[in-house]
């Protein structure tokens, strides 16, 4: 099934829908019509190896976000959103304004027992806390998600996603649940070659098909949320018929996560905790992974937000990651692919301060010690030898939203 | 001089009368108000909950909510947000931001005065919004649908 020019599509529709409906209402209008954004500037500075631009040399402001949504209310069931999106990061993101999500949402039932409706298009990928809305600063309890489990790397990947998505909220006892189940092609680029065969490679993956589902139970009104996110992809290669050991063979990469999440609010505390699983199957592709064909990758957060007042919050957070679940050190596969072996894992302690001045403003410094180079973008470090097993990240970021 | 007296009494309770049949029967609590056009007499902390964290989208009859909140640090805003919907501003204002960043849905409209709060509940169709208890209701353009 392909949803390729699904996007293009609704696009398109809408603006000539908003374009003729718009006009003749003027006091639902200004209602049922709304535009919001945010411009986020950062700035990056490691003692060693490098993140978002060459951080390690003086610092890089190489890294910026912008975004700019509209959505309209076309009758009382059927709404209509859409957002573009610029990122610049390193050489991961060059800036390009991308289309981040165009959909249409219908909503079949609205009341407090059940509120379920559908949603088509271009959609924002419901896995985990966090991973919807990881480029809006304001939803982020930090400057950098916990890359363990939101590796920037392969962000293309979980960003967004051609497709349906059928969503609920229901009533349970003591609370209610939040469930998405979601069906649609994922974006695949270079950054996900990257991602997943730590290289461009010579051909490329020409189509992906993913399911997913996630269900969050929250109860204390929110207070408590515990969820759980179960994905399948699939994104075939083609080979362009370059040679060993920058090309594989033709073949499904088989990608399965399995999360867990949960959160604890109160008034001034909120303790996060996430776990992924996530079994990577290079079986079909061969080439340099047929030494180790699958692989484990496990992951880990514990995060701890405090705010001061409104206007002043701080954050703890240890961050793990496994590229290899069952080689924690890295010792095997180093051995194997001739890479150090911090290449395998990453241990990420990240201390945080925000302040918001107004509703429209919002500020963050953080510090990451870290052990390991297991989420080091590739393409902002190119010589994987030069890479240090110990290093340390200041970072630096504004944001105002409209 | 004692004329003046008595239109100055007369006045003053006529204005007192008036202020009366205006107001609230409980001038001690804050109000929850609708617009005159919806039909529910009362709203329960579920529904009002639902509502104010844009889950629930429709009056039952399908008709859409309009839904007013003043900001965020709003000391009335805190206290209804807080006690009569137990839960925090910064989670509303998360569950907000997270519907309006991914296309799911939309933010509260934002009014800055209580005076704005219930003009904009008593022009508009199918509104809710929660005003301080010294502020005159009518209750013609208004309806009182529960109180904290």
């Amino acid at each position: 099934m392909s949803f390729k020019y699904l996007p293009a599509l609704l696009v398109s529709g809408l603006s000539a829908w908003c374009s003729v409906s718009y006009a003749d209402d003027a006091d639902h209008a200004d209602h049922d019509f709304s535009v919001n954004g945010f411009i986020t500037q950062g700035f990056f500075a490691t003692d060693h190896n490098n993140v978002y631009g060459e951080s390690s040399d003086h610092g890089s402001f190489d890294f910026h976000e912008i975004g700019l949504n509209t959505a309209y209310r076309f009758t009382p069931k059927l709404r209509g959103a859409v957002q573009v999106m610029s990122r610049q990061a390193g050489e991961v993101d060059n800036g390009e304004p991308k289309l981040d999500y165009a959909l249409l949402d219908y909503r079949f039932t609205d009341s407090v027992e059940q509120a379920v409706g559908v949603r088509v298009g271009r959609l924002k990928v419901p896995f985990g806390f966090y991973n919807e809305t990881r480029d809006v600063a304001f939803t982020r309890p930090s400057i950098m998600l916990p890359q363990s489990l939101y590796f920037d790397q392969a962000r293309d990947l979980e960003l967004s996603i051609d497709g349906a998505i059928l969503y609920g909220s229901l009533s349970a006892p003591g609370g209610w649940f939040d469930i998405d189940l979601l069906y649609g092609s994922p974006q695949k680029d270079t950054n996900v070659e990257y991602a997943y065969l730590a290289m461009d490679a010579a051909g490329k993956f020409d189509d992906s098909e993913g399911l997913m589902g996630r269900i969050v139970y929250n109860t204390n009104n929110g207070g408590v949320r515990v969820g759980a996110t179960v994905s399948e992809y699939r994104l075939s290669y083609k080979p362009a018929g370059g040679s060993f050991p920058y090309e594989f063979n033709k073949g499904d990469l088989k990608l399965n996560v399995a999360m867990l999440s949960a959160q604890y609010n109160t008034e001034h505390w909120s303790l996060t905790g996430e776990y992924m699983v996530h079994d990577i199957d290079w079986t079909e592709l061969g080439g340099i992974y047929a030494a180790r064909p699958k692989t484990p990758l496990t992951s880990y957060y514990l995060q701890l937000q405090y705010r001061l007042n409104y206007n002043w919050d701080l954050l703890l957070r240890y961050d793990d990651l496994k590229l290899d679940g069952d080689d924690p050190q890295g010792v095997l596969n180093s051995q194997l692919f001739g890479r150090p072996a911090h290449n395998f894992y990453s241990k990420d302690i990240t201390l945080g301060v925000g302040w918001r001045p107004n509703a429209d403003w919002l500020f963050r410094a953080e510090l990451h010690n870290v052990e390991g180079t297991g989420w080091a973008a590739e393409q902002d470090n190119q010589d994987p030898a030069a890479l240090r097993k110990y290093w340390n990240i200041f970072a630096l970021q504004a944001t105002y939203r409209f | 001089m004692g004329n003046h007296l008595m239109v100055w009494l007369i006045r003053t309770s006529l204005l007192f009368a008036v202020v009366l049949s205006l107001s609230v029967g409980n001038a001690f609590a804050h109000s929850v108000i609708v617009s005159q056009d919806v039909k529910e007499q009362t709203l329960n902390r579920n529904f009002l909950f639902a509502v104010f964290s844009m889950r629930v989208t429709r009056w039952p009859d399908g008709r859409p909510i309009r839904v007013f909140v003043l900001p965020d640090r709003n000391p009335l805003h805190r206290l209804f947000v807080k006690q009569h919907l137990q839960i925090f501003p910064y989670q509303l204002r998360n569950k907000w931001d997270r519907q309006v960043f991914t296309g799911a849905g939309s933010e509260p409209e934002q009014v800055d005065t209580m005076e704005e709060m219930y003009r904009k509940v008593s022009q508009h169709k199918g509104a809710i919004g929660y005003i301080d208890k010294s502020f005159n209701l009518n209750l013609e353009k208004v309806r009182v649908v529960d109180e904290f």
